[in-house]
């Protein structure tokens, strides 16, 4: 005959449990919706509004409340259950199993008797035995686990809960939601690659400050200058994050001549060539690579820099393998990231000046050269910054590899190109356009802008196409155009081979177009 | 022939013991009595719990043989006082008379009709209060005092009073607080066709039905006094003690409890007294089931007769005709039953 009070006792924690997961049940499908949401806000976001060509405001913040809300919701839920667990009583628990096995409140009874304290009075009741032997009786044949746990009463129950946390947050989100500008997109997609690169295991450290930089830039409140100048800081760190390619053969000259190279060996933190440098580029629209690249790995000139340089360059890769242990592969997707990245920075640049020109105000000096809208020159010689800055001047004079690093540009000065094109913004580098032959028939003569450059026998160029930017019919505001295919792959005029000295495969570069070509002297 | 020795017997026995009785009882008075069978339960059941029935019906329906059968089947002692006007107290207790034994006169007492086992007050609303008094007296206290001296009745003692809802006229109606006293107000009603043609057979016979005594006369008391022991001994969880305070608070207009029939038509509510009445029926009730411990459904089923004399209603529900049933029947959908 089964022990009653063990039988009743097993019950009990058994629909204790039961009780406790019940109710914190009620809570876990909402906090989990809230939860899921919070986590794919952002994909939402991205096949919604983002779109349709809107923005969140206070992204961060909104996720990080949902988030929170959600784990509230989890805390109540472990709280409840917690009570429920806890306020399962061992009279009511047996009174569960009276039910179940209809026994007349005599188990109830039972339980009830060998609870109280003062029972004795019962206990003396001859009659006592007889419930006893009786309760006894009717549990021969109980399992505890006749009481199963059943969830889907409190998740149906709660549906109501998680449609109204989905309304609030739809609701929230809504009135949160702005059109975006175009400096904005643009800063939101500096912010998605660089948590790309962040993600990537070479380069994790000093995304927080790019994402920190973009959105500051992402921030309407920001006037367009200083926009301008975190982007041109931005630039600045991303040319510093530039991995140092190592050279296959030391004593060849290799990369200095290529742009891409002469920027990725480019490590330095110098002063000299660093300002030097950022004026030289700012004169190759559609560069990549920057001039300065030349005083790093060249041979003979700026050979006394290089050394700095390619310690700085060691410097930076030991802190990155200090950081990481990243494969071949890791690192060379990182470089096509931050390449990418720099692109981005461009056109953001692009844009807010673009934007920045089209408004009212005293930035624009019709046919000045060094005043109005244009940006200041890179500093350290970001090359993309300089050609998106520089659009519309079309054919600028190509830095000398190896000799550009403390040189003086040659090219226009920034901010003259509102002056030139009248407008300003339609260059070839902005548009994604054929220039128009009367703005782009013929390039600078040597000193016609600036000393001349000191450029000889370059016999290859490496450009990247940005992406389309197509104006207003009525002149207004630039806007991407995203009808049109992105470039994404450099163009070079070179026939590659195998040991080409990009950083590119082969296959990830072309040729350039015929119609480039005559662009190219 | 009885349960003699049941301080003796095993538990089991003693419930079989009782079931039994109770159920020779109920046969024996079924013998006489057509129909009626709540009735009679009711009043074997306050029988064994030592309460007292208030029964009220029309004349005719079989009132004073239903309880002169009960008595002849327990082998009780059965006295019938028809209460009138001019009847007085000293009528119903006795009263000390002058007799002659020995050559000495001297005054004896000499019980009147109370002192029975089973005492059937017929038509109790047409004595005048000082007479119900006395005889109310007697049911609470089960004794009598005349000219100083106190005599005990005999146990067990059981009073059903019964009243005559017609002919109001010239009587005195019990009042609130001598109606509850009575343990269950049982109402005894019309009998259905097929009934009523088994009393015309019955009575009309040559020969009229009889009932066979379950217990010994010279022993029937005390094996009654020990059947009602065992009702006391039947055990009542703190949960449904809960459960019956419930239903008593829910029926008390002032209460905390009280639900809203409640306070629209009741003046008063039942007093402890009903509690009483509530848990020692539902006790019967669970002995009857065979079992030593009481369920919801025995208090269930004790509220009605226990509770219904006991409610005042106010004039809204006399002019409603709103019933002390319904509002019991409401106050029984309202209590819910504790999760223990």
């Amino acid at each position: 005959m089964a022990e009653p009070i063990e039988l009743l006792g097993a019950a009990h924690r058994r629909l204790a449990l039961i009780a406790g997961a019940r109710a914190a049940a009620f809570w876990v499908v909402p906090a989990l919706t809230v939860i899921v949401i919070a986590a794919l806000l952002g994909h939402i976001g991205a096949i919604t509004w983002t779109r349709l060509g809107y923005q969140l405001i206070a992204f961060s913040t909104l996720r990080r409340a949902i988030l929170i809300a959600g784990l509230a919701m989890l805390a109540v839920g472990a709280v409840r259950g917690w009570l429920a667990w806890r306020a399962t009583g061992f009279v009511e628990a047996a009174g569960r199993v009276d039910n179940a096995l209809q026994g007349r409140q005599e188990i109830l009874t039972f339980a009830a008797l060998s609870q109280e304290k003062d029972s004795d009075v019962y206990q003396r009741s001859t009659l006592f035995s007889l419930l006893r032997r009786r309760v006894s009786s009717r549990l021969d044949s109980f399992d505890p686990h006749m009481f199963r746990l059943r969830l889907g009463d409190p998740i149906r129950r709660s549906s109501s809960i998680a449609a109204a946390a989905i309304a609030i947050i739809a609701l929230t989100t809504l009135s949160l939601i702005r059109r975006i500008t175009p400096d904005q997109a643009a800063a939101s997609k500096l912010i998605e690659l660089a948590r790309e690169i962040g993600n990537t295991p070479a380069e994790s450290g000093p995304t927080q400050e790019i994402i920190a930089a973009a959105e500051r830039v992402e921030s309407s409140k920001l006037p367009p200058e200083q926009k301008l100048q975190q982007l041109a800081d931005l630039a600045n760190q991303l040319k510093q994050q530039q991995p140092q390619p190592k050279p296959k053969d030391p004593k060849q000259p290799q990369s200095g001549a290529h742009p891409r190279n002469q920027s990725a060996n480019n490590q330095t933190g110098k002063s000299s060539g660093g300002s030097g440098n950022g004026k030289g580029q700012a004169n190759n629209a559609g560069g990549n690579g920057g001039s300065e690249g030349g005083k790093g790995e060249g041979p003979g000139k700026g050979s006394g820099n290089g050394g700095s340089n390619q310690g700085t360059g060691n410097d930076q890769k030991s802190k990155a393998d200090a950081n990481a242990n990243p494969k071949p592969g890791d690192k060379q997707k990182t470089n096509e990231q931050i390449a990418e990245l720099q692109d981005q920075i461009a056109k953001a640049q692009a844009q807010i000046q673009a934007e920045h020109a089209s408004t009212p105000g005293p930035k624009t000096e019709p046919g000045g050269h060094d005043k109005g809208s244009g940006l200041k020159p890179d500093k350290n010689g970001d090359q993309r910054l300089a050609s998106a800055d520089q659009s519309g001047k079309g054919g600028n004079q190509m830095n000398q590899p190896g000799q550009s690093g403390n040189q003086k540009p040659q090219g226009p000065k920034p901010g003259s190109n509102a002056g030139n094109t009248q407008g300003g913004t339609k260059g070839d580098t902005h548009l994604g356009e054929f220039p128009a032959p009367v703005a782009y028939q013929r390039f600078y003569q040597p000193g016609e802008h600036g000393p001349p450059i000191a450029i000889h026998d370059a016999r290859y160029v490496l450009f990247r196409l940005p992406e389309a930017i197509m104006a207003a019919p009525n002149g207004g505001k630039l806007m991407l155009d995203v009808n049109t295919p992105r470039a994404t792959t450099p163009y070079v005029n070179v026939p590659l081979n195998e040991n080409h000295p990009l950083e590119v495969a082969p296959n990830e570069q072309q040729l350039v177009p015929p119609r480039y070509r005559d662009l190219i002297r | 022939m009885g349960a003699a020795p049941q301080k003796q017997m095993s538990p089991d026995a003693r419930v079989a013991e009782f079931r039994k009785t109770f159920s020779r009882a109920e046969t024996e008075v079924g013998r006489v009595i057509v129909g009626h069978q709540q009735v009679i339960r009711k009043v074997l059941t306050a029988l064994f719990s030592g309460g007292h029935v208030l029964v009220e019906g029309v004349p005719g329906l079989g009132k004073t043989l239903m309880i002169k059968t009960a008595a002849d089947a327990l082998g009780l002692s059965f006295k019938r006082i028809q209460f009138t006007p001019d009847l007085m107290p000293s009528d119903i207790i006795g009263t000390q008379v002058l007799t002659e034994s020995n050559g000495r006169r001297e005054f004896s007492f000499r019980p009147g009709p109370i002192f029975a086992h089973m005492v059937l007050g017929d038509e109790i609303n047409r004595a005048t209060p000082k007479t119900q008094s006395a005889v109310l007296e007697a049911m609470e206290e089960h004794q009598v005092t005349v000219f100083g001296d106190t005599y005990k009745l005999d146990a067990p003692f059981i009073v059903l009073a019964t009243q005559n809802p017609i002919e109001l006229e010239g009587t005195y109606p019990l009042p609130e607080a001598q109606m509850d006293r009575f343990l269950f107000k049982v109402v005894m009603t019309s009998p259905k066709p097929d009934e009523l043609r088994e009393i015309m057979k019955r009575t009309t016979g040559s020969e009229m039905p009889k009932t066979q005594p379950i217990f010994d006369p010279a022993l029937a008391p005390k094996q009654i006094e020990t059947l009602k022991t065992l009702v006391r001994e039947v055990i009542v969880a703190e949960p449904l003690e809960r459960y019956a305070i419930a239903i008593i608070a829910a029926c008390t207009p002032a209460g905390p409890g009280a639900v809203p029939e409640v306070s629209q038509y009741l003046r008063f509510g039942p007093s402890p007294r009903g509690l009483q009445a509530l848990i020692l029926c539902s006790k019967v009730n669970a002995l009857l089931d065979g079992r030593v411990s009481v369920a919801y459904d025995d208090i269930d089923d004790a509220v009605v007769p226990s509770l219904r004399h006991r409610l005042l209603r106010n004039f809204q529900a006399e002019a409603e005709n709103v019933t002390t049933e319904s509002i019991l029947e409401q106050v029984m959908k309202r209590v819910k039953r504790p999760r223990a």
